[in-house]
């Protein structure tokens, strides 16, 4: 039969496929009806992008403003149940009646461990739940937690700004201290220099009071000699006068008596004189003793006041150096200071929120989708393909296998490839279909954006399309009833979905399962689906790996098709016998 | 002045297209060739075609699991007989139709169908070209339940290569000679058991295949239906399809088959005309009575007490009573004497040839 009739039979065979599962009522909902409500539940389900609605429950042994305050910013967003035991709390959620189970301790105290811990009571067997819950309550309780923070915070910045402030006017004393401390310092310098220059070495032998004594008594031993020598003249004259009067007349005597008289008082005066003297003497005398005394006491005080000087110079230096430490440790004050000052200036957030919340998690989506719905769609959109297609491909090749008109087909000349191409085919425009209708529903009324990245799109959906379909034609014809083959489709895209980012997160699985999952087709299908509609790209080696994929199972699909058909083994080796003979005859 | 060649020719290749002879007769008297020459070519070249055995099984044997069903069996088909295959419950007739139309491959052996081309081809070389050959509708009737009876044969014609007006026309003309107008838009699976069967043929001779396999065609059908249905194969034997018939039901081989073969220990163990089976192996006749009284007992005693008479076996079957012996005369002679004295009205009272039952019977012993 000619390529253009088997084309033609395949064609028909596709026709007839479409209109045999469009008449059939389970067919046709699984195909139309089946990804529509999928798409609409999913939508009405994600696409929003609030939190859920939790239901929290609470136990406090003891009530406090605090607790009260978390209850009511829960309330805000969450419906909450409050316990009066924390059993009751936890069966609760065993129960379902709750979703987590917040218990606080008693003595509930903000900063004050362990009166500051809370518990929370998770069902870790409703796995797709606990995360929301953990995340969506931890987001709840930090944003609590956080206000507490701004506050304490506040508290703590006020107290840095006051130790600014004091240490900005204590430092100024400190320089002045320093200052001053150093103009002492330096005068201490000074003075101890202007000290040591002082010279209170005194020799009292300078001033010769000996020599002053000796020649004192040397002029008062002249000067009584003299005033002796003076008393003897004047005694010698008187007697020399009485004599000359006793021969003298009386004109001379009385002359003589007048002489007298005058020896007499001159007498008197010397001998006043030499009293006089003699006082004076005296007094000059004592005098220079006093002076002597007053020299030895100077001397010893000079001694003293060079002894003094000394210990000065000394305690100077003492000074100085203790002026030197203080001067350091005024310096280190200083420093200090400004350290600590300069500390609090480079404080530059001064903000508590910001420093309650130094980092904010500004979420920026790098593609322009908001809600759940537009994250979930890859992976939904290839979840709804490869379900329908290891459930629809399987059925369409069992109904044709078991179906009454088996028989018919196969006393029908026409090859068996074509019912394979066939099957194919009515699978890839059903699947193509049911994307069209997902797309266009999840654009219109969901706005997913889809149409600007259709080409990115459609091509992936194009490969994925085509691996699904053949690997539920393998499932198909290796399967005999439809029973264990839909089992058998459910069992593989279980296990795919169970290794996949759909249930838990892969980076979260044991490291092997995780390395599996990254070549899980469904995992590389979602992705590169993800790509092309956030982000109109490729991954070019994924992208060729899913390829690959599809051409290796697309030859086993085939493989298994012949394996099970003996009459397309049959008519395979007939068609290639040609080229086998001509082969053969090259080799000749 | 007419070509004679060119009519020879012409009617040699609508032969090797499959046409039938009515057709190609009223094709060419409507193109205004004489009767007589006509009938003269179709009667000579159809002969030649007639005269070759059609399917050739030779020495077939197939087994499941180890256990035999056909052993080394041959025979041979012949062009526009009705060949009726008879056998017991699982014997293996499906497994020979099967077989014979290649679904199943034979472990040993072979089939061979003539061409149109007048050669002996085997199934295994060429099995496109026997399904072109070749129409079966099985026990169980093959098309699809969800399309309409008019989808149906329209999808299956188009994949034996029909098309357009073609393939409507043929359609048509199906649906009006089984009586499926009226059905033609009604989906398959929503048609009564007749109808469904009548499908199922309809389907099986969309693209005129010149042999038909039928494997039980009547068994789920009432006794009025069944009848309908023989006189269908007739209708379809007399267009010149060769009709291949496996049946358990051995009034429905009796009636309808020119030749019987009868299946049994894994092999046909014989093949011959109806007649001839009967001739070979049942030496008794059959006597059929049916009086008004339909009370038999006193008629039963007579016959016992007649020691003359040669009388293997006396049995109630229904209204009737049925009386076998090798020697019928001198009973019909007896018996009617004895009623006429007793003066019972007699409704019914023949002899004839034993069924094919007996043959079947005296064949599986």
């Amino acid at each position: 039969m000619s390529f253009d009739k088997n084309l033609k039979n395949t064609f028909k065979l596709v026709q007839k496929n479409l209109r045999v599962l469009v008449r059939s009522k389970a067919s046709s909902i699984i195909i139309i009806l089946g990804p529509l409500l999928i798409i609409f539940l999913a939508g009405l389900a994600f696409d929003n992008s609030n939190a859920y609605s939790l239901k929290i429950g609470l136990y406090a042994p003891a009530k406090s403003e605090i607790i009260d305050s978390f209850q009511n910013n829960l309330n805000e967003q969450f419906s909450t149940v409050i316990f009066d035991d924390e059993i009751d709390c936890v069966d609760a959620i065993k129960d379902d009646e709750v979703h987590t189970c917040i218990v606080f301790p008693e003595n509930f105290t903000l900063a004050k461990p362990p009166f500051n811990e809370l518990k929370f009571y998770v069902d870790y067997s409703r796995i797709n739940l606990v995360w929301t819950v953990v995340n969506v309550m931890t987001d709840k309780i930090s944003s609590k937690v956080v206000e507490l923070s701004k506050n304490l915070t506040r508290i703590l910045l006020k107290t840095i700004d006051t130790v600014s402030e004091e240490v900005k006017d204590k430092r100024r004393i400190v320089v002045r201290l320093t200052t001053e401390n150093d103009v002492i310092n330096r005068n201490a310098a000074n003075l101890a220099a202007d000290l040591s220059e002082i010279d209170l070495s005194f020799d009292s032998g300078e001033f010769k009071v000996d020599a002053i004594q000796s020649r004192l008594n040397k002029v008062k031993h002249w000067l009584d000699t003299a005033l002796n020598i003076g008393g003897e003249g004047l005694q010698k004259a008187s007697t020399f006068i009485d004599a000359a009067g006793n021969l003298a007349g009386a004109g001379v005597h009385d002359a003589l008596l007048a002489s007298i008289d005058k020896i007499i008082v001159l007498k008197d005066r010397l001998a006043k004189t030499k009293e006089l003297s003699a006082q004076e003497f005296q007094t000059f005398s004592d005098e220079i003793n006093a002076l002597v005394s007053q020299i030895s006491s100077t001397k010893e005080q000079l001694d003293n006041a060079d002894v003094s000087r000394q210990v000065g110079v000394r305690v100077l230096g003492a000074v100085r150096n203790l002026l030197d430490e203080s001067l350091i440790n005024l310096m280190e004050i200083q420093k200090s200071f400004d350290i600590i000052q300069n500390a609090i200036d480079e404080i530059v957030v001064r903000d508590p929120e910001a420093i309650t919340q130094p980092i904010v998690t500004n979420i920026k989506p790098i593609s322009t989708e908001q809600t759940y719905l537009n994250y979930l769609f890859p992976s939904l959109i290839i979840l709804v393909l490869m379900f329908t297609a290891l459930l629809i491909v399987p059925t369409l090749i069992l109904l044709e296998k078991n179906g009454a008109a088996s028989f018919r087909n196969f006393m029908t000349p026409v090859p068996d490839v074509c019912f394979f191409l066939a099957t194919l085919l009515t699978s890839f425009v059903i699947l193509i279909l049911q994307s069209v209708v997902i797309l266009a529903i999840a654009s219109l009324f969901f706005g997913a954006q889809i149409a600007s990245h259709i080409f990115a799109v459609l091509l992936v959906l194009f490969v994925v399309i085509l691996f699904f379909t053949f690997l539920g034609m393998i499932i198909g014809y290796l399967f005999k009833s439809e029973e264990t083959a839909i089992l058998g489709g459910v069992t593989i895209a279980a296990l795919l979905i169970f290794i996949s980012n759909l249930i838990i997160p892969v980076e979260s699985m044991p490291l092997i399962i995780s390395k599996l999952a990254g070549l899980n087709p469904f995992v590389i299908g979602s992705e590169l689906l993800r790509r092309a509609i956030l982000f109109s790209s490729l991954p070019i080696g994924k992208f060729l790996l899913f390829i690959i994929y599809t051409g290796v199972i697309g030859i086993v699909a085939f493989i298994v098709f012949v394996a099970t058909k003996k009459t397309a083994l049959k008519y395979l080796i007939k068609k290639l016998a040609p080229v086998i003979r001509y082969v053969k005859r090259r080799r000749i | 002045m007419l070509d004679e060649s060119f009519l020879e020719e012409h009617i040699k290749k609508a032969i090797i297209k499959g046409a039938k002879k009515e057709d190609v007769i009223n094709s060419l008297v409507a193109a205004g060739w004489p009767k007589k020459l006509i009938d003269e070519y179709v009667k000579k070249h159809f002969k030649e075609l007639e005269i070759l055995p059609l399917i050739r099984v030779s020495n077939v044997s197939r087994a499941f699991e180890n256990k035999i069903i056909i052993a080394d069996t041959s025979f041979e088909v012949i062009s526009g007989e009705i060949f009726g295959i008879i056998g017991l419950s699982g014997a293996g007739k499906t497994t020979l139709l099967n077989l014979m139309v290649g679904f199943l491959e034979p472990d040993k052996g072979d089939v061979q169908y003539l061409t149109l081309k007048k050669n002996m081809v085997s199934i295994k070389d060429n099995p496109e070209l026997i399904k072109q050959l070749v129409g079966f509708s099985t026990q169980t009737p093959s098309f699809y339940p969800r399309l309409t009876t008019k989808e149906n044969l329209m999808h299956f014609g188009s994949l034996y290569g029909l098309s357009g007006m073609p393939l409507l026309r043929r359609v048509n003309s199906l649906l009006s000679q089984f009586s499926l107008s009226d059905a033609k838009d009604i989906q398959a699976k929503n048609l009564s058991g007749g109808m469904q069967k009548r499908l199922d043929i309809t389907c099986a001779l969309v693209h005129k295949p010149p042999i038909l396999f039928l494997d039980e065609p009547t068994a789920d059908l009432d006794p009025t239906l069944r009848r309908q249905f023989w006189n269908l194969i007739k209708q379809i034997n007399d267009k010149g399809t060769t009709v291949v018939l496996a049946s358990h039901f051995l009034t429905e081989i009796e009636l309808l088959c020119s030749r019987i073969a009868v299946l049994h220990n894994k092999k046909i163990t014989r093949v011959g005309k109806t007649e001839e089976l009967k001739q070979l192996y049942s030496k008794n006749f059959e006597i059929f009575l049916q009086t008004a009284s339909k009370a038999y007992q006193d008629v039963i005693q007579f016959l016992k007490n007649q020691s003359k008479l040669i009388i293997h076996k006396i049995k109630k079957e229904g209204d009737d009573l049925k009386i076998s012996t090798p020697m019928p005369e001198p009973v019909l002679a007896v018996l009617t004497e004895y009623l006429r004295k007793n003066g019972q009205a007699v409704n019914l009272l023949h002899a004839a040839r034993p069924s094919i039952g007996e043959v079947f019977e005296e064949l599986t012993k």
